[in-house]
C-alpha cells in the first residue's frame, strides 16, 4: 500500500496569491482558495503585487483552515519559481512558516511543472506532449525519462504577454484574454498578421508591434479575431510538429492561456485529425492555483526531494529543464 | 487530412509523412518523381490556411532552385501548385549520407557538404534542417534536400544554427571531431571571408545553455525520423 499524503500548496509566482490541498492516491482535491490581485492600470507591478499577496496571506490560510484540519497535512508546498521573486516570497515565507509551525517536510516546487503534472493527473495522460502557455511562458514540453524535455519556446514575448499587451493598448484591461476571446468571438473578418514559426519555436513579437500599430485603425472584434486565429494557429502547428516527431498520441495545454475556448477548440481539431487525443480538464485548473502546487509538492516529494528552511530561498528564473519528471504511474489512481 | 495527388500521378509510395507535409514517391508523365504536398489543416480558418501553405510551397520551390543557381545539388522542380499546396520534383534516390558511414569516401563526402553549405550561405540561403537525412548521394554527388525549414536569410547566427543542427547529428560518430575539421575545411572553401564569423558564432552556441536543450531535441528528431523514413 502506497503511503497516503496530504499537502498543502502555496501559489503566489504572479498575479494569483493561492492554497491548495491535495490527499493522494487516490488524487483528490481537499481545498482550493485564490485571491488575484487585478492591477488599477497597467500591467502587473510586482511589488504591487507582492502587498496583495501579503494583505491577503493570513485570510486565505484562514479560510483553507476552516475547511480542513491542520492534523491532516503531511507536507508543506511551495511555488518556488519561476516567477516574480517580490511575489514569490511572500509564498515562501507563508509556507516555511507552516513548515516549522507543524514540524512537516518542505517542498520547493517548479510552478511550470505543477501546471503540466496537474494536467496530468487530471487527465491521467501517458505520454503527452504539454503546451504550456501563460502570462509568462511559452513552451512545447515532452516529460520524458525522469526530465522535461524543452522541444520548443517562444524567442520573445509569451502568448499571453502579447494577448495582455495588446489588450492593454486596445483599453480592454487586465487580464486581456477573457475580453479578447469575447470579442474575437464576434468576428469573422482575418487582418493579415506576422505568422513567425521556426521549427519549433515561435515569436509573437511582431504580431504585437503591428496589432499595436492597428489599435484604433481597425475594429478592435477584427484584431481580436486575427490575434487569435494567428497566435493561436502558430502555437498548434509546433504541438503537432512535436507529436509527429516523437510519435505521440496524447496532447494537453497546461496554464492560463489554455481557458480560452478557441485555442482548445483548434487542439481538438488538430487531434482529431491527427487521430490523437486532446485531453481537456475543468477550465479552473489551467490559471495559476494552489492545488497544482500541492500536488506537485507530493510528486516531487516522492521523488525524494525536500528543503530545511535555510536552503529554501526562491528561483525566480529556475528552468523547467532543472527539474525531475515523474514516471507515468503516479496517475494510476 | 484528406489530399489529391496532382492530375496525372500516380503513387508508387509514400516516402515520408510529416505533421505539415506528405511526401509520396509517383510517376509522373513516365519518371519517378517526387510530389511534396502541403495539407490542408482544419484547426486553421481557412483563409490562413491557404495563406500558410501558399506561401511555404512558394519558399521551398523558390529556394530549391536558388540553391542550384549557387551551385548546390537540389531536386529539379518539376511544377508547383501554390494553390493546392504541392511540388513536383526530380526523385534524388534514397541513399542518403547516413548510409555512407564507414565508406571509404564518407570524410571526402564530408567536405563536399561543407563546400556546398558554404554555397548556399553566401547566397543567402539556409537550409534551416541540416541532417544525415536530408543529404542524398549518388554517383559521388550530393544532393540537399527538404527546404520546407529554410529561408532567405544573411543573419550570421542562422547560418552558424545550420552548422550546429549538423554538427550534433555528427557527434555521435567516432571520429566526429575529424569530421568537423573537414566540414569546415569545405565550407572555408567557399564561404570564403564570411566563414570566420559563423565560425566565431557556432562556437558561441555551443557555450549557450539552452543549445543543450536544443542538441537533445535533435536527437529526438533523428531518433523519430529513423523511425519513419523507409530509407536505409
Amino acid at each position: 500500500m502506497e503511503e497516503r499524503l496530504t499537502c498543502i500548496g502555496v501559489e503566489s509566482t504572479a498575479h494569483t496569491f493561492g492554497i491548495g490541498v491535495v490527499k493522494h492516491p487516490p488524487f483528490k482535491a481537499l481545498c482550493d482558495v485564490r485571491r488575484v490581485y487585478r492591477p488599477s492600470s497597467g500591467g502587473i507591478h510586482p511589488s504591487e503585487a507582492a502587498k496583495h499577496h501579503l494583505q491577503n496571506a493570513s485570510n486565505a490560510l484562514q479560510e483553507v483552515l476552516s475547511e480542513i484540519s491542520v492534523e491532516d497535512i503531511d507536507l508543506v508546498s511551495f511555488s518556488r519559481g519561476p516567477g516574480l521573486g517580490p511575489c514569490l516570497r511572500v509564498g515562501a515565507v507563508l509556507a516555511r512558516m507552516i513548515a516549522i509551525k507543524l514540524g512537516k517536510p518542505l517542498v520547493g516546487v517548479n510552478h511550470a511543472a505543477a501546471h503540466v503534472e496537474i494536467a496530468r493527473a487530471l487527465t491521467k495522460a501517458a505520454n503527452p506532449v504539454v503546451l504550456y502557455v501563460s502570462g509568462g511562458n511559452t513552451q512545447v514540453i515532452h516529460p520524458s525519462e525522469g526530465r522535461y524535455v524543452v522541444l520548443g519556446e517562444t524567442e520573445d514575448i509569451a502568448v499571453g504577454n502579447l494577448i495582455d499587451a495588446f489588450a492593454r493598448k486596445a483599453g480592454l484591461g487586465f487580464p486581456g484574454g477573457p475580453r479578447v476571446m469575447e470579442l474575437a468571438s464576434k468576428s469573422s473578418r482575418l487582418i493579415r498578421l506576422p505568422y513567425s514559426v521556426k521549427g519549433m519555436n515561435v515569436s509573437f513579437s511582431g504580431m504585437l508591434t503591428m496589432l499595436e500599430s492597428l489599435v484604433g485603425k481597425e475594429p478592435v472584434e477584427d484584431l481580436c479575431f486575427s490575434l487569435q486565429e494567428t497566435a493561436f494557429s502558430m502555437l498548434i502547428e509546433v504541438s503537432e510538429r512535436a507529436m509527429a516527431m516523437l510519435g505521440v498520441n496524447e496532447f494537453i495545454i497546461a496554464g492560463g492561456v489554455g481557458a480560452n475556448r478557441r485555442l482548445r477548440e483548434m487542439a481538438g481539431e488538430m487531434c482529431r485529425e491527427r487521430k490523437a487525443v486532446f485531453l481537456d480538464y475543468p477550465v479552473e485548473y489551467y490559471a495559476d492555483n494552489g492545488v497544482m502546487i500541492a500536488w506537485e509538492g507530493i510528486v516531487q516529494y516522492k521523488l525524494g526531494e525536500s528543503l530545511s528552511v535555510e536552503e529554501s530561498a526562491v528561483k525566480p528564473r529556475w528552468r523547467l529543464s532543472d527539474v525531475k519528471a515523474p514516471p507515468p504511474g503516479l496517475y494510476s489512481n | 487530412m484528406s489530399r489529391l495527388l496532382p492530375q496525372g500521378c500516380t503513387r508508387i509510395k509514400t516516402l515520408y509523412q510529416g505533421a505539415e507535409a506528405i511526401v509520396d514517391l509517383c510517376e509522373w508523365l513516365g519518371r519517378e518523381v517526387v510530389v511534396k504536398t502541403r495539407v490542408s489543416k482544419g484547426y486553421r480558418v481557412r483563409e490562413l490556411d491557404d495563406l500558410i501553405r501558399r506561401s511555404r510551397t512558394v519558399r521551398e520551390a523558390s529556394l530549391l532552385s536558388s540553391a542550384k543557381k549557387a551551385g548546390v545539388n537540389t531536386p529539379f522542380v518539376y511544377h508547383v501548385n501554390p494553390v493546392e499546396g504541392w511540388i513536383i520534383m526530380s526523385y534524388a534516390g534514397s541513399r542518403s549520407l547516413r548510409s555512407m558511414q564507414g565508406s571509404s569516401i564518407f570524410a571526402s563526402l564530408i567536405r563536399m557538404l561543407g563546400d556546398a553549405v558554404g554555397r548556399l550561405h553566401s547566397a543567402g540561403i539556409v537550409h534551416g534542417d541540416l541532417t544525415f537525412s536530408n543529404v542524398l548521394v549518388s554517383e559521388g554527388r550530393l544532393t540537399l534536400i527538404d527546404f520546407g525549414l529554410g529561408e532567405f536569410s544573411n543573419e550570421v547566427e542562422k547560418k552558424a544554427e545550420d552548422i550546429y543542427t549538423f554538427f550534433s547529428s555528427l557527434t555521435a560518430l567516432q571520429d566526429s571531431e575529424t569530421m568537423m575539421r573537414l566540414f569546415l575545411e569545405g565550407y572555408r572553401a567557399s564561404a570564403r571571408e564570411s566563414a570566420k564569423r559563423v565560425e566565431e558564432r557556432l562556437r558561441e552556441i555551443g557555450s549557450r545553455g539552452r543549445y543543450v536543450e536544443k542538441e537533445l531535441r535533435r536527437r529526438l528528431e533523428r531518433k523519430s525520423r529513423e523511425n519513419v523514413s523507409p530509407e536505409t
